[in-house]
């Protein structure tokens, strides 16, 4: 077998969304975990690994894309994040961009740009993890892909 | 203080000779006038400064001689007070000054007042100096120079603790507000230890260092047993530069309780009132002292004048905005803007009027005598057909007359001259022919009616005038009995209503427009939100698309995968239709019949076009449909409009309250018999209660971008439903506007 195949974890509280993004990124060869708000994503909490980054919608009720964004940096979280949303505004952007966010990506978004952010994400989760080999395996509980 | 006052007056010697050595000299400027220079520590402009030039003026206007008036501004607040600019300032003025005899110097305020004895030597050496406003803690300490004498500014707090507790009797909380400029300080910090010998009773709190629109925001929230103390903001806790008048008239505004002040300027910008000082007064005393300089009198003689005497002033308009119990008000207190009341105003007139009043009923009376006595006198000739011809003849309406069976026996000169021809050639049923064929049914059958009723008619129909022309007449009939009681016809007149009419027809379709154009604006204003909505739908679609794609790229496609893939993209297709429902249906420009409408899915359809808006601008929405509610009839996009228009205004009235209470409630219920009612309530600023009418006229808006066209519109399209709309103050904040619709509960 080859290595396992890098993960994204979709958060987005738009159900046919999740859904159609999902299905792309399976068909690109990613392994895929969707969540339907922030806080079922934070109380699952899933490690940090060498291949895995977070796609995230904004605006969500609840917890929005921001705090998980915030919680992940105070937890010392180096998984990379890229937003994506339907209300795109400046000044949500330039907080994201200001907390480390490796894209702000605008639905509908097209298939060239939404998997070259998803590769730049992984890419910078490897160079950080390079620097914080301190971060252990998966807990390995697989939540249902939707 | 008069104490305070002799101590300093005493010790200064007779100087008089300096004042002569100055007048020898040459000047450039009229050599007859004598020369003042007034210096202000701030900018003349301001309110405060102005009154008290004002009054300085009006006391030197007096004088018998010329007197050239030369002023200049320090302008510290704007500009500061760092030695070098103010020894920039020193040279500039020595330079200007160099060849006028200047006899008098009027520092006014105490850094003017210091500033100028500090470089009087190498500033204008040979000058009086008579100051003002300055307090007696400025000049404690320091040694007055002989030619100086001035006015004492005597600023009081403690007398104004006294009015609020007079007026508040429930006073529990003062907070002090005051800036953070120099001046500010001081005046805070005297108005502090004064509040201090309150603090058993009071608790005192200190507004300072915060920026402008904080200390808005904590005044605006003030419990109902607090008092708004303003002293001055000549700089707010952020740095920025203000003018306090400016400063006064915001915090009253904003303040949820009474605001006092020290300053009478202030009055009338919305403060209650305060024991206060005028500086018109002391510009007066001021140019007083500077007249007897002039006339020759050495300033040491000049005793440094006492505190010109503070007054307490209250705004009428205050006292009852915050319901104070008016027997509370101090005896010696001057109110102002007080409105008279109609009869203190005007008595004089009221009593001429109903003389003249009575002088007109016994007129009347005596007309309405000899009238009865004339008519009774002409009861006996009426029935003359020939003198009733003649009186109608010159009538400039038209009138006619009918037998039983409606035909016509008579016609005067306006109605011939209006069809045309002779009453010979119309009597009888010949009329008929005249009317519309579109009218003549509902001629004939309400005519019939009222005959079969013996009762009156009136309606509205189109008659052939000689012309061709067919124009619209109201036609008014009122019945003729016999003695005996017989129906004997109808004796009428017709007036041409036809341009009136076309006016009326106009007027609607203007409103329609109007009504339409206002939708497409506000259907602008959701655009954006709209817009955003749509992109979850597309977004999803592209990505399935795409999807779908790369499946049919693999060497064997998935199609149960590409079946649910076009099935989800049908869905996400409707969702996106189903976004734009609501908009298509705004946008119609008018459906010709009325149809049922179902209020609640109405409400519903609009808050949901509205959804977005309302999460944008954190306001909680709630709806609280009726269950078994009657439908309406009308027009559904006009309907609509009205409750968008509601609930539109809910979200700005909130633009500016805090998060916790931004909470927009709708409800639908049939209260009273026969009526639905749609009730929207915000809880945002609220309305005057006296304004709840007027923001219904057209124009009348609240809202820096607002036409003032969306109440008066709604309206219009509320009363064309033959509704009623109306708004009322909420019990704890915010506004709720009611639109009640009769209903039309058919057994269908």
């Amino acid at each position: 077998m080859t290595a396992p195949r890098p993960t994204v974890y979709v958060i987005d509280d738009d159900l046919s969304f999740r859904k159609a993004v999902s299905r792309l990124l399976e068909a690109a060869g990613y392994e895929v975990q969707g969540y339907s708000s922030a806080e079922s994503f934070l109380a699952d909490a899933p490690r940090t690994r060498k291949d895995t980054c977070v796609l995230c919608d904004v605006r969500m009720s609840g917890h929005d894309g921001i705090d998980v964004q915030r919680v992940l940096r105070e937890r010392g979280s180096l998984l990379a994040v890229v937003f994506v949303t339907a209300y795109s505004d400046r000044h949500t952007e330039e907080q994201a961009r200001a907390g480390g966010a490796v894209d702000f990506l605008t639905k509908p978004v097209g298939k060239d740009r939404l998997l070259g952010a998803v590769e730049q994400a992984l890419s910078v989760a490897k160079v950080s993890l390079g620097q914080d080999p301190g971060t252990s395996a998966s807990r390995g509980t697989r939540r249902s892909r939707l | 203080m008069h104490g305070a006052s002799r101590r300093l007056a005493h010790p200064w010697p007779t100087c008089a000779t300096l004042l002569v050595a100055s007048l020898g000299v040459a000047s450039p400027a009229s050599s007859q006038a004598r020369h003042v220079v007034v210096v202000y520590d701030e900018r003349r402009d301001l309110p405060g400064l102005s009154m008290f030039d004002a009054g300085l003026v009006e006391a030197l206007a007096s004088s018998t001689e010329a007197v050239e008036l030369y002023r200049e501004e320090m302008d510290l607040s704007r500009l500061g007070a760092d030695e070098g600019r103010l020894s920039r300032l020193r040279d500039l003025w020595r330079e200007k000054y160099r060849d006028v005899p200047v006899d008098v110097v009027v520092p006014v305020m105490g850094p003017a007042f210091n500033f100028v004895l500090t470089h009087r030597d190498s500033l204008i050496p040979d000058a009086a100096v008579v100051f003002s406003g300055v307090s007696w803690r400025e000049l404690e300490g320091r040694s007055l120079p002989t030619d100086a004498t001035g006015v004492i500014l005597q600023r009081e707090f403690a007398p104004t603790v006294e009015l609020a507790l007079r007026l508040q009797p429930t006073l529990r909380r003062v907070v002090l507000v005051s800036g953070t400029s120099d001046f500010d300080r001081v005046l805070a910090a005297q108005a502090l230890q004064e509040l201090r010998a309150y603090e058993e009773r009071l608790a005192i709190t200190h507004l300072d260092d915060l920026p402008l629109s904080a200390i808005l925001e904590e005044v605006s929230r003030l419990p109902a047993e607090s008092a708004v103390f303003y002293s001055t903001v000549f700089q707010d806790g952020a740095g920025n530069a203000y003018v306090p008048h400016d400063v006064a008239r915001e915090i009253a505004t904003a303040a949820s309780v009474p605001t006092y002040a020290f300053l009478d300027q202030y009055l009338g910008s919305g403060i209650l009132g305060g024991h206060m000082y005028s500086l018109a007064r002391y510009g007066q005393e001021a140019g007083r002292l500077v007249l007897s300089v002039l006339d020759g009198a050495a300033p040491s003689s000049l005793p440094v004048v006492g505190p010109a005497v503070s007054e307490t002033l209250l705004d009428w308009r205050q006292v009852q905005r915050w319901r104070l119990d008016p027997s509370r008000i101090p005896p010696d207190a001057i109110t102002r803007f007080r409105e008279l009341t109609f009869w203190e105003e005007y008595r004089g007139w009221m009593v001429g009027a109903l003389a003249l009043v009575t002088l007109q009923s016994l007129l009347i009376a005596a007309l309405v005598m000899q009238r009865l006595r004339q008519r009774r006198a002409e009861a006996r000739l009426i029935e003359s057909e020939d003198r009733f011809t003649r009186l109608a003849d010159e009538a400039p309406v038209m009138m006619w007359k009918v037998d039983t069976e409606r035909r016509l026996t008579f016609a005067n000169r306006s109605w011939l001259e209006f069809v045309g021809g002779t009453l010979e050639e119309h009597e009888g049923l010949g009329w008929a022919r005249l009317v519309h064929a579109e009218d003549l049914e509902r001629v004939l059958e309400v005519s019939g009616l009222a005959m079969e009723r013996r009762e009156g008619f009136s309606f509205d129909l189109r008659v052939r005038r000689h012309d061709g022309e067919y124009r619209w007449l109201l036609c008014n009939g009122v019945p003729r009995f016999s003695d005996s009681g017989a129906l004997l016809g109808y004796i009428g007149s017709n007036i041409d209503v036809t341009e009136s009419r076309e006016a009326e027809v106009e007027k609607q379709r203007a409103t329609t427009q109007l009504a339409h154009a206002a939708r497409v604006a506000m259907i602008g204003e959701l655009a954006a939100s709209v817009a955003h909505e749509l992109n979850q739908p597309l977004g999803a679609i592209l990505a399935n698309a795409e999807a779908a794609e790369m499946v049919l790229d693999e060497s064997e496609p998935a199609l149960e995968e590409l079946r649910a893939i076009l099935a989800d993209i049908r869905a996400d297709n409707q969702r996106a239709s189903g976004i734009l429902d609501p908009i298509r249906h705004l946008l119609r420009k008018h459906q010709s019949e009325p149809v049922r409408v179902d209020v609640n899915a109405l409400v519903e359809a609009i808050l949901k076009l509205a959804r977005i808006e309302v999460a944008a601008r954190r306001v909680s929405l709630a709806f609280e449909p009726h269950d078994a509610l009657p439908p309406v009839r009308g027009d559904r996009a006009q309907l609509q409009q009205v409750v968008m228009n509601l609930v539109l205004n809910g979200l700005d009235a909130m633009t500016h309250s805090p998060d916790a209470q931004r909470r927009l409630v709708v409800r639908t219920s049939n209260g009273d018999p026969g009526m639905v009612k749609i009730s929207v309530a915000d809880a945002g600023v609220g309305v005057r209660d006296d304004l709840l009418d007027t923001i219904f006229e057209p124009f009348y808006t609240t809202k820096e971008q607002g036409l003032g066209l969306g109440l008066s519109l709604s309206r219009t399209i509320v009363k064309a439903h033959r509704g009623r709309i109306w708004a009322e103050n909420n019990a704890d904040v915010g506004v709720t506007f009611h639109v009640a619709l009769p209903d039309c509960q058919e057994p269908t």
